[in-house]
């Protein structure tokens, strides 16, 4: 069962560890990123950085094309990390049955960005697969952690034109 | 409080303030000093009464015990509390309880410094790359120093201020608060720190049964009075036998203490290395910035050796901090490994004249993440306020210096090995010792068994801070029966231990959030002081 599906370019930081792990309860995390799933010294730093209650895998975009149902049908609470909303257009794209909700965390400065809040800072291609989220009819919504408030797209859709 | 008092306070205020470098960044500062209950006993010595400076100090700290504030997400403050809140609190004699409920509202004012403070400096980190494009590098290199003036302004002026003009009128103030609200105020500020250690036991209890270990806690203190010396020796125990069980592999950090000894041809020396450290350490947050957070850091540790890895090539010099600009961000001590291994990185690329900034970039971009990950759980969410509650322990009620004097030097004497220990790791192996740290099961552990450590010593000093009784008497034909020593007969202290938990129970498993939880416990002291349901 997938609890949350968060894009954080950071992908496991303090944030992710100290908050939204014990906030949804989550027990397994799936790391789709393309960069440390494919150098085996990073992706075992990543495995090893997980705390040892929680179960990590990491994928490639294409892997989690293809593996990710057995994510969605097991009764465990799954976290889906990503880096950027454009692997996020793809896992919705594939797999229809995930529910509609997108949660855009800290997405860090880049020379080319535009700043949405204060910490979530999109590219230009960033803000295009939102869009197309958006006409896919998905939630797409902007939190660090729960403690704090939620920024709805429709809030900040000026800044996406 | 007369003028050099004031200055004295707000000089100590703004450098144990989150971003201020002077005490060695935040080890010295925000994490040593700015702990309320060190903040109190400074406050106290400049105030001429250090036992009373600990106590109100102790009792703010329990209050905040367990605040983890990771990646930029900033829910309470508690420069000012301290700072502002503790000295205003002890010239005018105000109960400690009193202090707990004012300084809330002093930590949401320092909020808004914080944000204010890494908003502007955007500002700075601007400067820096303009200097870096027009081949200023000094200056470059000087930006956290001079966007220091940023959080100067912030905590300096309003502490002094505060202080200052507050003294003249606050005490005044606090005897003309009258005396139902007075009541309420201490009935509050005597059960606030409940909230402090469930949002502590949050992160540390890891499945519902550990709650039995701070029962356990709990227990020693409050049936058995056990200080809290023996209570810690007790939980080290259980945590070793916890851990004796399990294995642990240390044969990989061996080969971290082989490797480092392998030669190789070097740039830089042993005394480079360490002003490259230490420049690390004082100057990681001292321009925070929303926009690229510690770059400005990475980029002044690696001028300070520009001129050993490119001698008399100014164009390589400027390229070397042009390719740091981007974003970063870690937390500065467990990860400070990583600016460790750039800097290896850096020198070996030097050394080869190979362009390796793709390969560098994408691995400080890789590893900012898990590493924070530790470090704001194992480090900040853990460590820190362990020994906060054994100091907390060590001065109940006494107001005794032992508690901070042990925080001080026991968090020093951890930290700053580990975080040398951690950079050189980084410096001489590279990746591999980012893989190697974490290998064999270490960190696990450690976590394991500070967890079963940490849930005892807070169930102990529950019950040595917070001590709720309830007024309500009955009466049994002629006799009055006190309904209080009928529970405290069944089990001491039990009203506490029963609110604690269902503190612990609506944070977690109602995920209500603190500002809510903070106006059920205002709600709960107002019904309890009208019907006497609870006293102090």
């Amino acid at each position: 069962m997938i609890t949350l599906i968060r894009c954080d370019d950071r992908l496991i930081h303090g944030q992710c560890i100290v908050r939204v792990l014990a906030d949804f309860k989550i027990e397994k995390i799936v790391i789709i990123d393309d960069i440390t799933a494919s150098n085996p010294v990073l992706k075992s730093v990543f495995l090893l950085a997980v705390p040892p209650q929680t179960k990590a895998v990491i994928l490639t975009t294409d892997e989690a094309k293809t593996n990710l149902r057995e994510f969605i049908e097991n009764n465990e609470h799954v976290l889906l990390l990503m880096r950027s909303p454009m692997v996020a257009l793809e896992l919705f794209k594939s797999y229809p049955e995930l529910k509609q909700e997108l949660n855009i965390g800290p997405i860090s400065y880049r020379p080319d960005t535009r700043k949405i809040t204060t910490y979530a800072y999109l590219t230009s291609e960033e803000m295009d697969a939102v869009n197309q989220l958006i006409e896919r009819r998905v939630r797409v919504y902007f939190n660090q952690t729960i403690d704090q408030k939620i920024i709805e797209w429709n809030e900040v859709r000026d800044l996406f034109k | 409080m007369i003028f050099w008092q004031a200055l004295l306070i707000a000089i100590f205020g703004y450098c144990s303030s989150i971003y201020s470098p002077w005490a060695i960044g935040l080890l010295g500062g925000w994490y040593t000093m700015g702990r309320p209950l060190v903040s109190g006993m400074i406050i106290g010595a400049i105030l001429g009464d250090i036992q009373t400076g600990i106590i109100i100090g102790a009792a703010i700290q329990a209050m905040y015990i367990g605040l983890v504030t990771p990646g930029g997400s900033m829910p309470a403050d508690v420069n000012f509390a301290a700072w502002i809140g503790i000295p205003l609190a002890v010239i005018s004699g105000a109960d400690s309880t009193y202090a707990v409920s004012l300084s809330i509202a002093l930590s949401f004012l320092g909020v808004v410094a914080v944000y204010a403070t890494a908003s502007f400096n955007s500002v700075f980190v601007h400067k820096m790359d303009r200097y870096i494009t027009n081949g200023q590098l000094e200056k470059a290199i000087n930006i956290p120093v001079v966007g220091q003036i940023t959080n100067f302004v912030c905590r300096f002026i309003p502490i002094f201020l505060a202080n200052y003009l507050g003294a003249q009128f606050v005490p005044t103030m606090v005897s003309a608060i009258p005396e139902w609200l007075g009541g309420i105020l201490t009935l509050l500020g005597s059960i606030l720190p409940l909230i402090g250690f469930a949002l502590l036991m949050q992160y540390v209890v890891k499945k519902k049964v550990d709650l039995l270990y701070y029962l356990f806690g709990f227990i020693l203190v409050a049936v058995f009075k056990a200080p809290i010396i023996p209570v810690v020796l007790v939980g080290l125990l259980l945590a070793f036998m916890d851990i004796k069980y399990s294995q642990v592999d240390l044969s990989s950090l061996k080969m971290i203490d082989q490797k480092k000894s392998e030669n190789r041809f070097k740039l830089l020396d042993q005394k480079d290395v360490r002003k490259a450290y230490w420049n690390w350490q004082f100057w990681t947050l001292s321009v925070q910035n929303f926009e690229r957070m510690e770059a400005p850091a990475i980029i002044r540790m690696l001028g300070k050796v520009k001129d050993k890895l490119y001698p008399n090539d100014k164009d390589a010099q400027k390229a070397l901090l042009e390719r740091h600009e981007a974003f970063f961000n870690t937390e500065p001590y467990i990860g400070s490994i990583i600016p460790g291994i750039v800097l290896g990185m850096e020198e070996q690329s030097a050394i080869t004249k190979e362009n390796s900034a793709d390969l560098i970039s994408s691995i400080k971009t890789a590893l900012m993440g898990p590493f924070a990950g530790i470090g704001d759980s194992l480090y900040v969410g853990t460590l820190i306020p362990i020994l906060l509650s054994i100091a907390l322990g060590l001065s109940s009620e006494s107001g005794s210096v032992m508690g901070p004097i042990f925080y001080v030097l026991a968090h020093l004497a951890i930290m700053l090995p580990l975080t040398w220990f951690l950079f050189k790791s980084g410096y001489s192996m590279g990746m591999d010792s980012a893989q190697l740290v974490l290998s064999g099961g270490i960190k696990d552990k450690i976590t394991q068994g500070m967890n079963i450590v940490g849930l005892i010593v807070v169930g102990a000093i529950t019950t040595m801070y917070v001590n709720v009784k309830t007024g309500l008497t009955f009466t049994q034909g002629d006799m009055v029966i006190d309904l209080n020593s009928a529970l405290n007969s069944l089990f001491p202290n039990i009203i506490t231990i029963l609110l604690g938990l269902a503190t612990y129970y609506l944070l977690v498993n109602k995920k209500m959030k603190i500002g809510y939880l903070f106006l059920v416990f205002i709600a709960l002291a107002v019904v309890g002081y009208f019907t006497n349901l609870l006293v102090v």
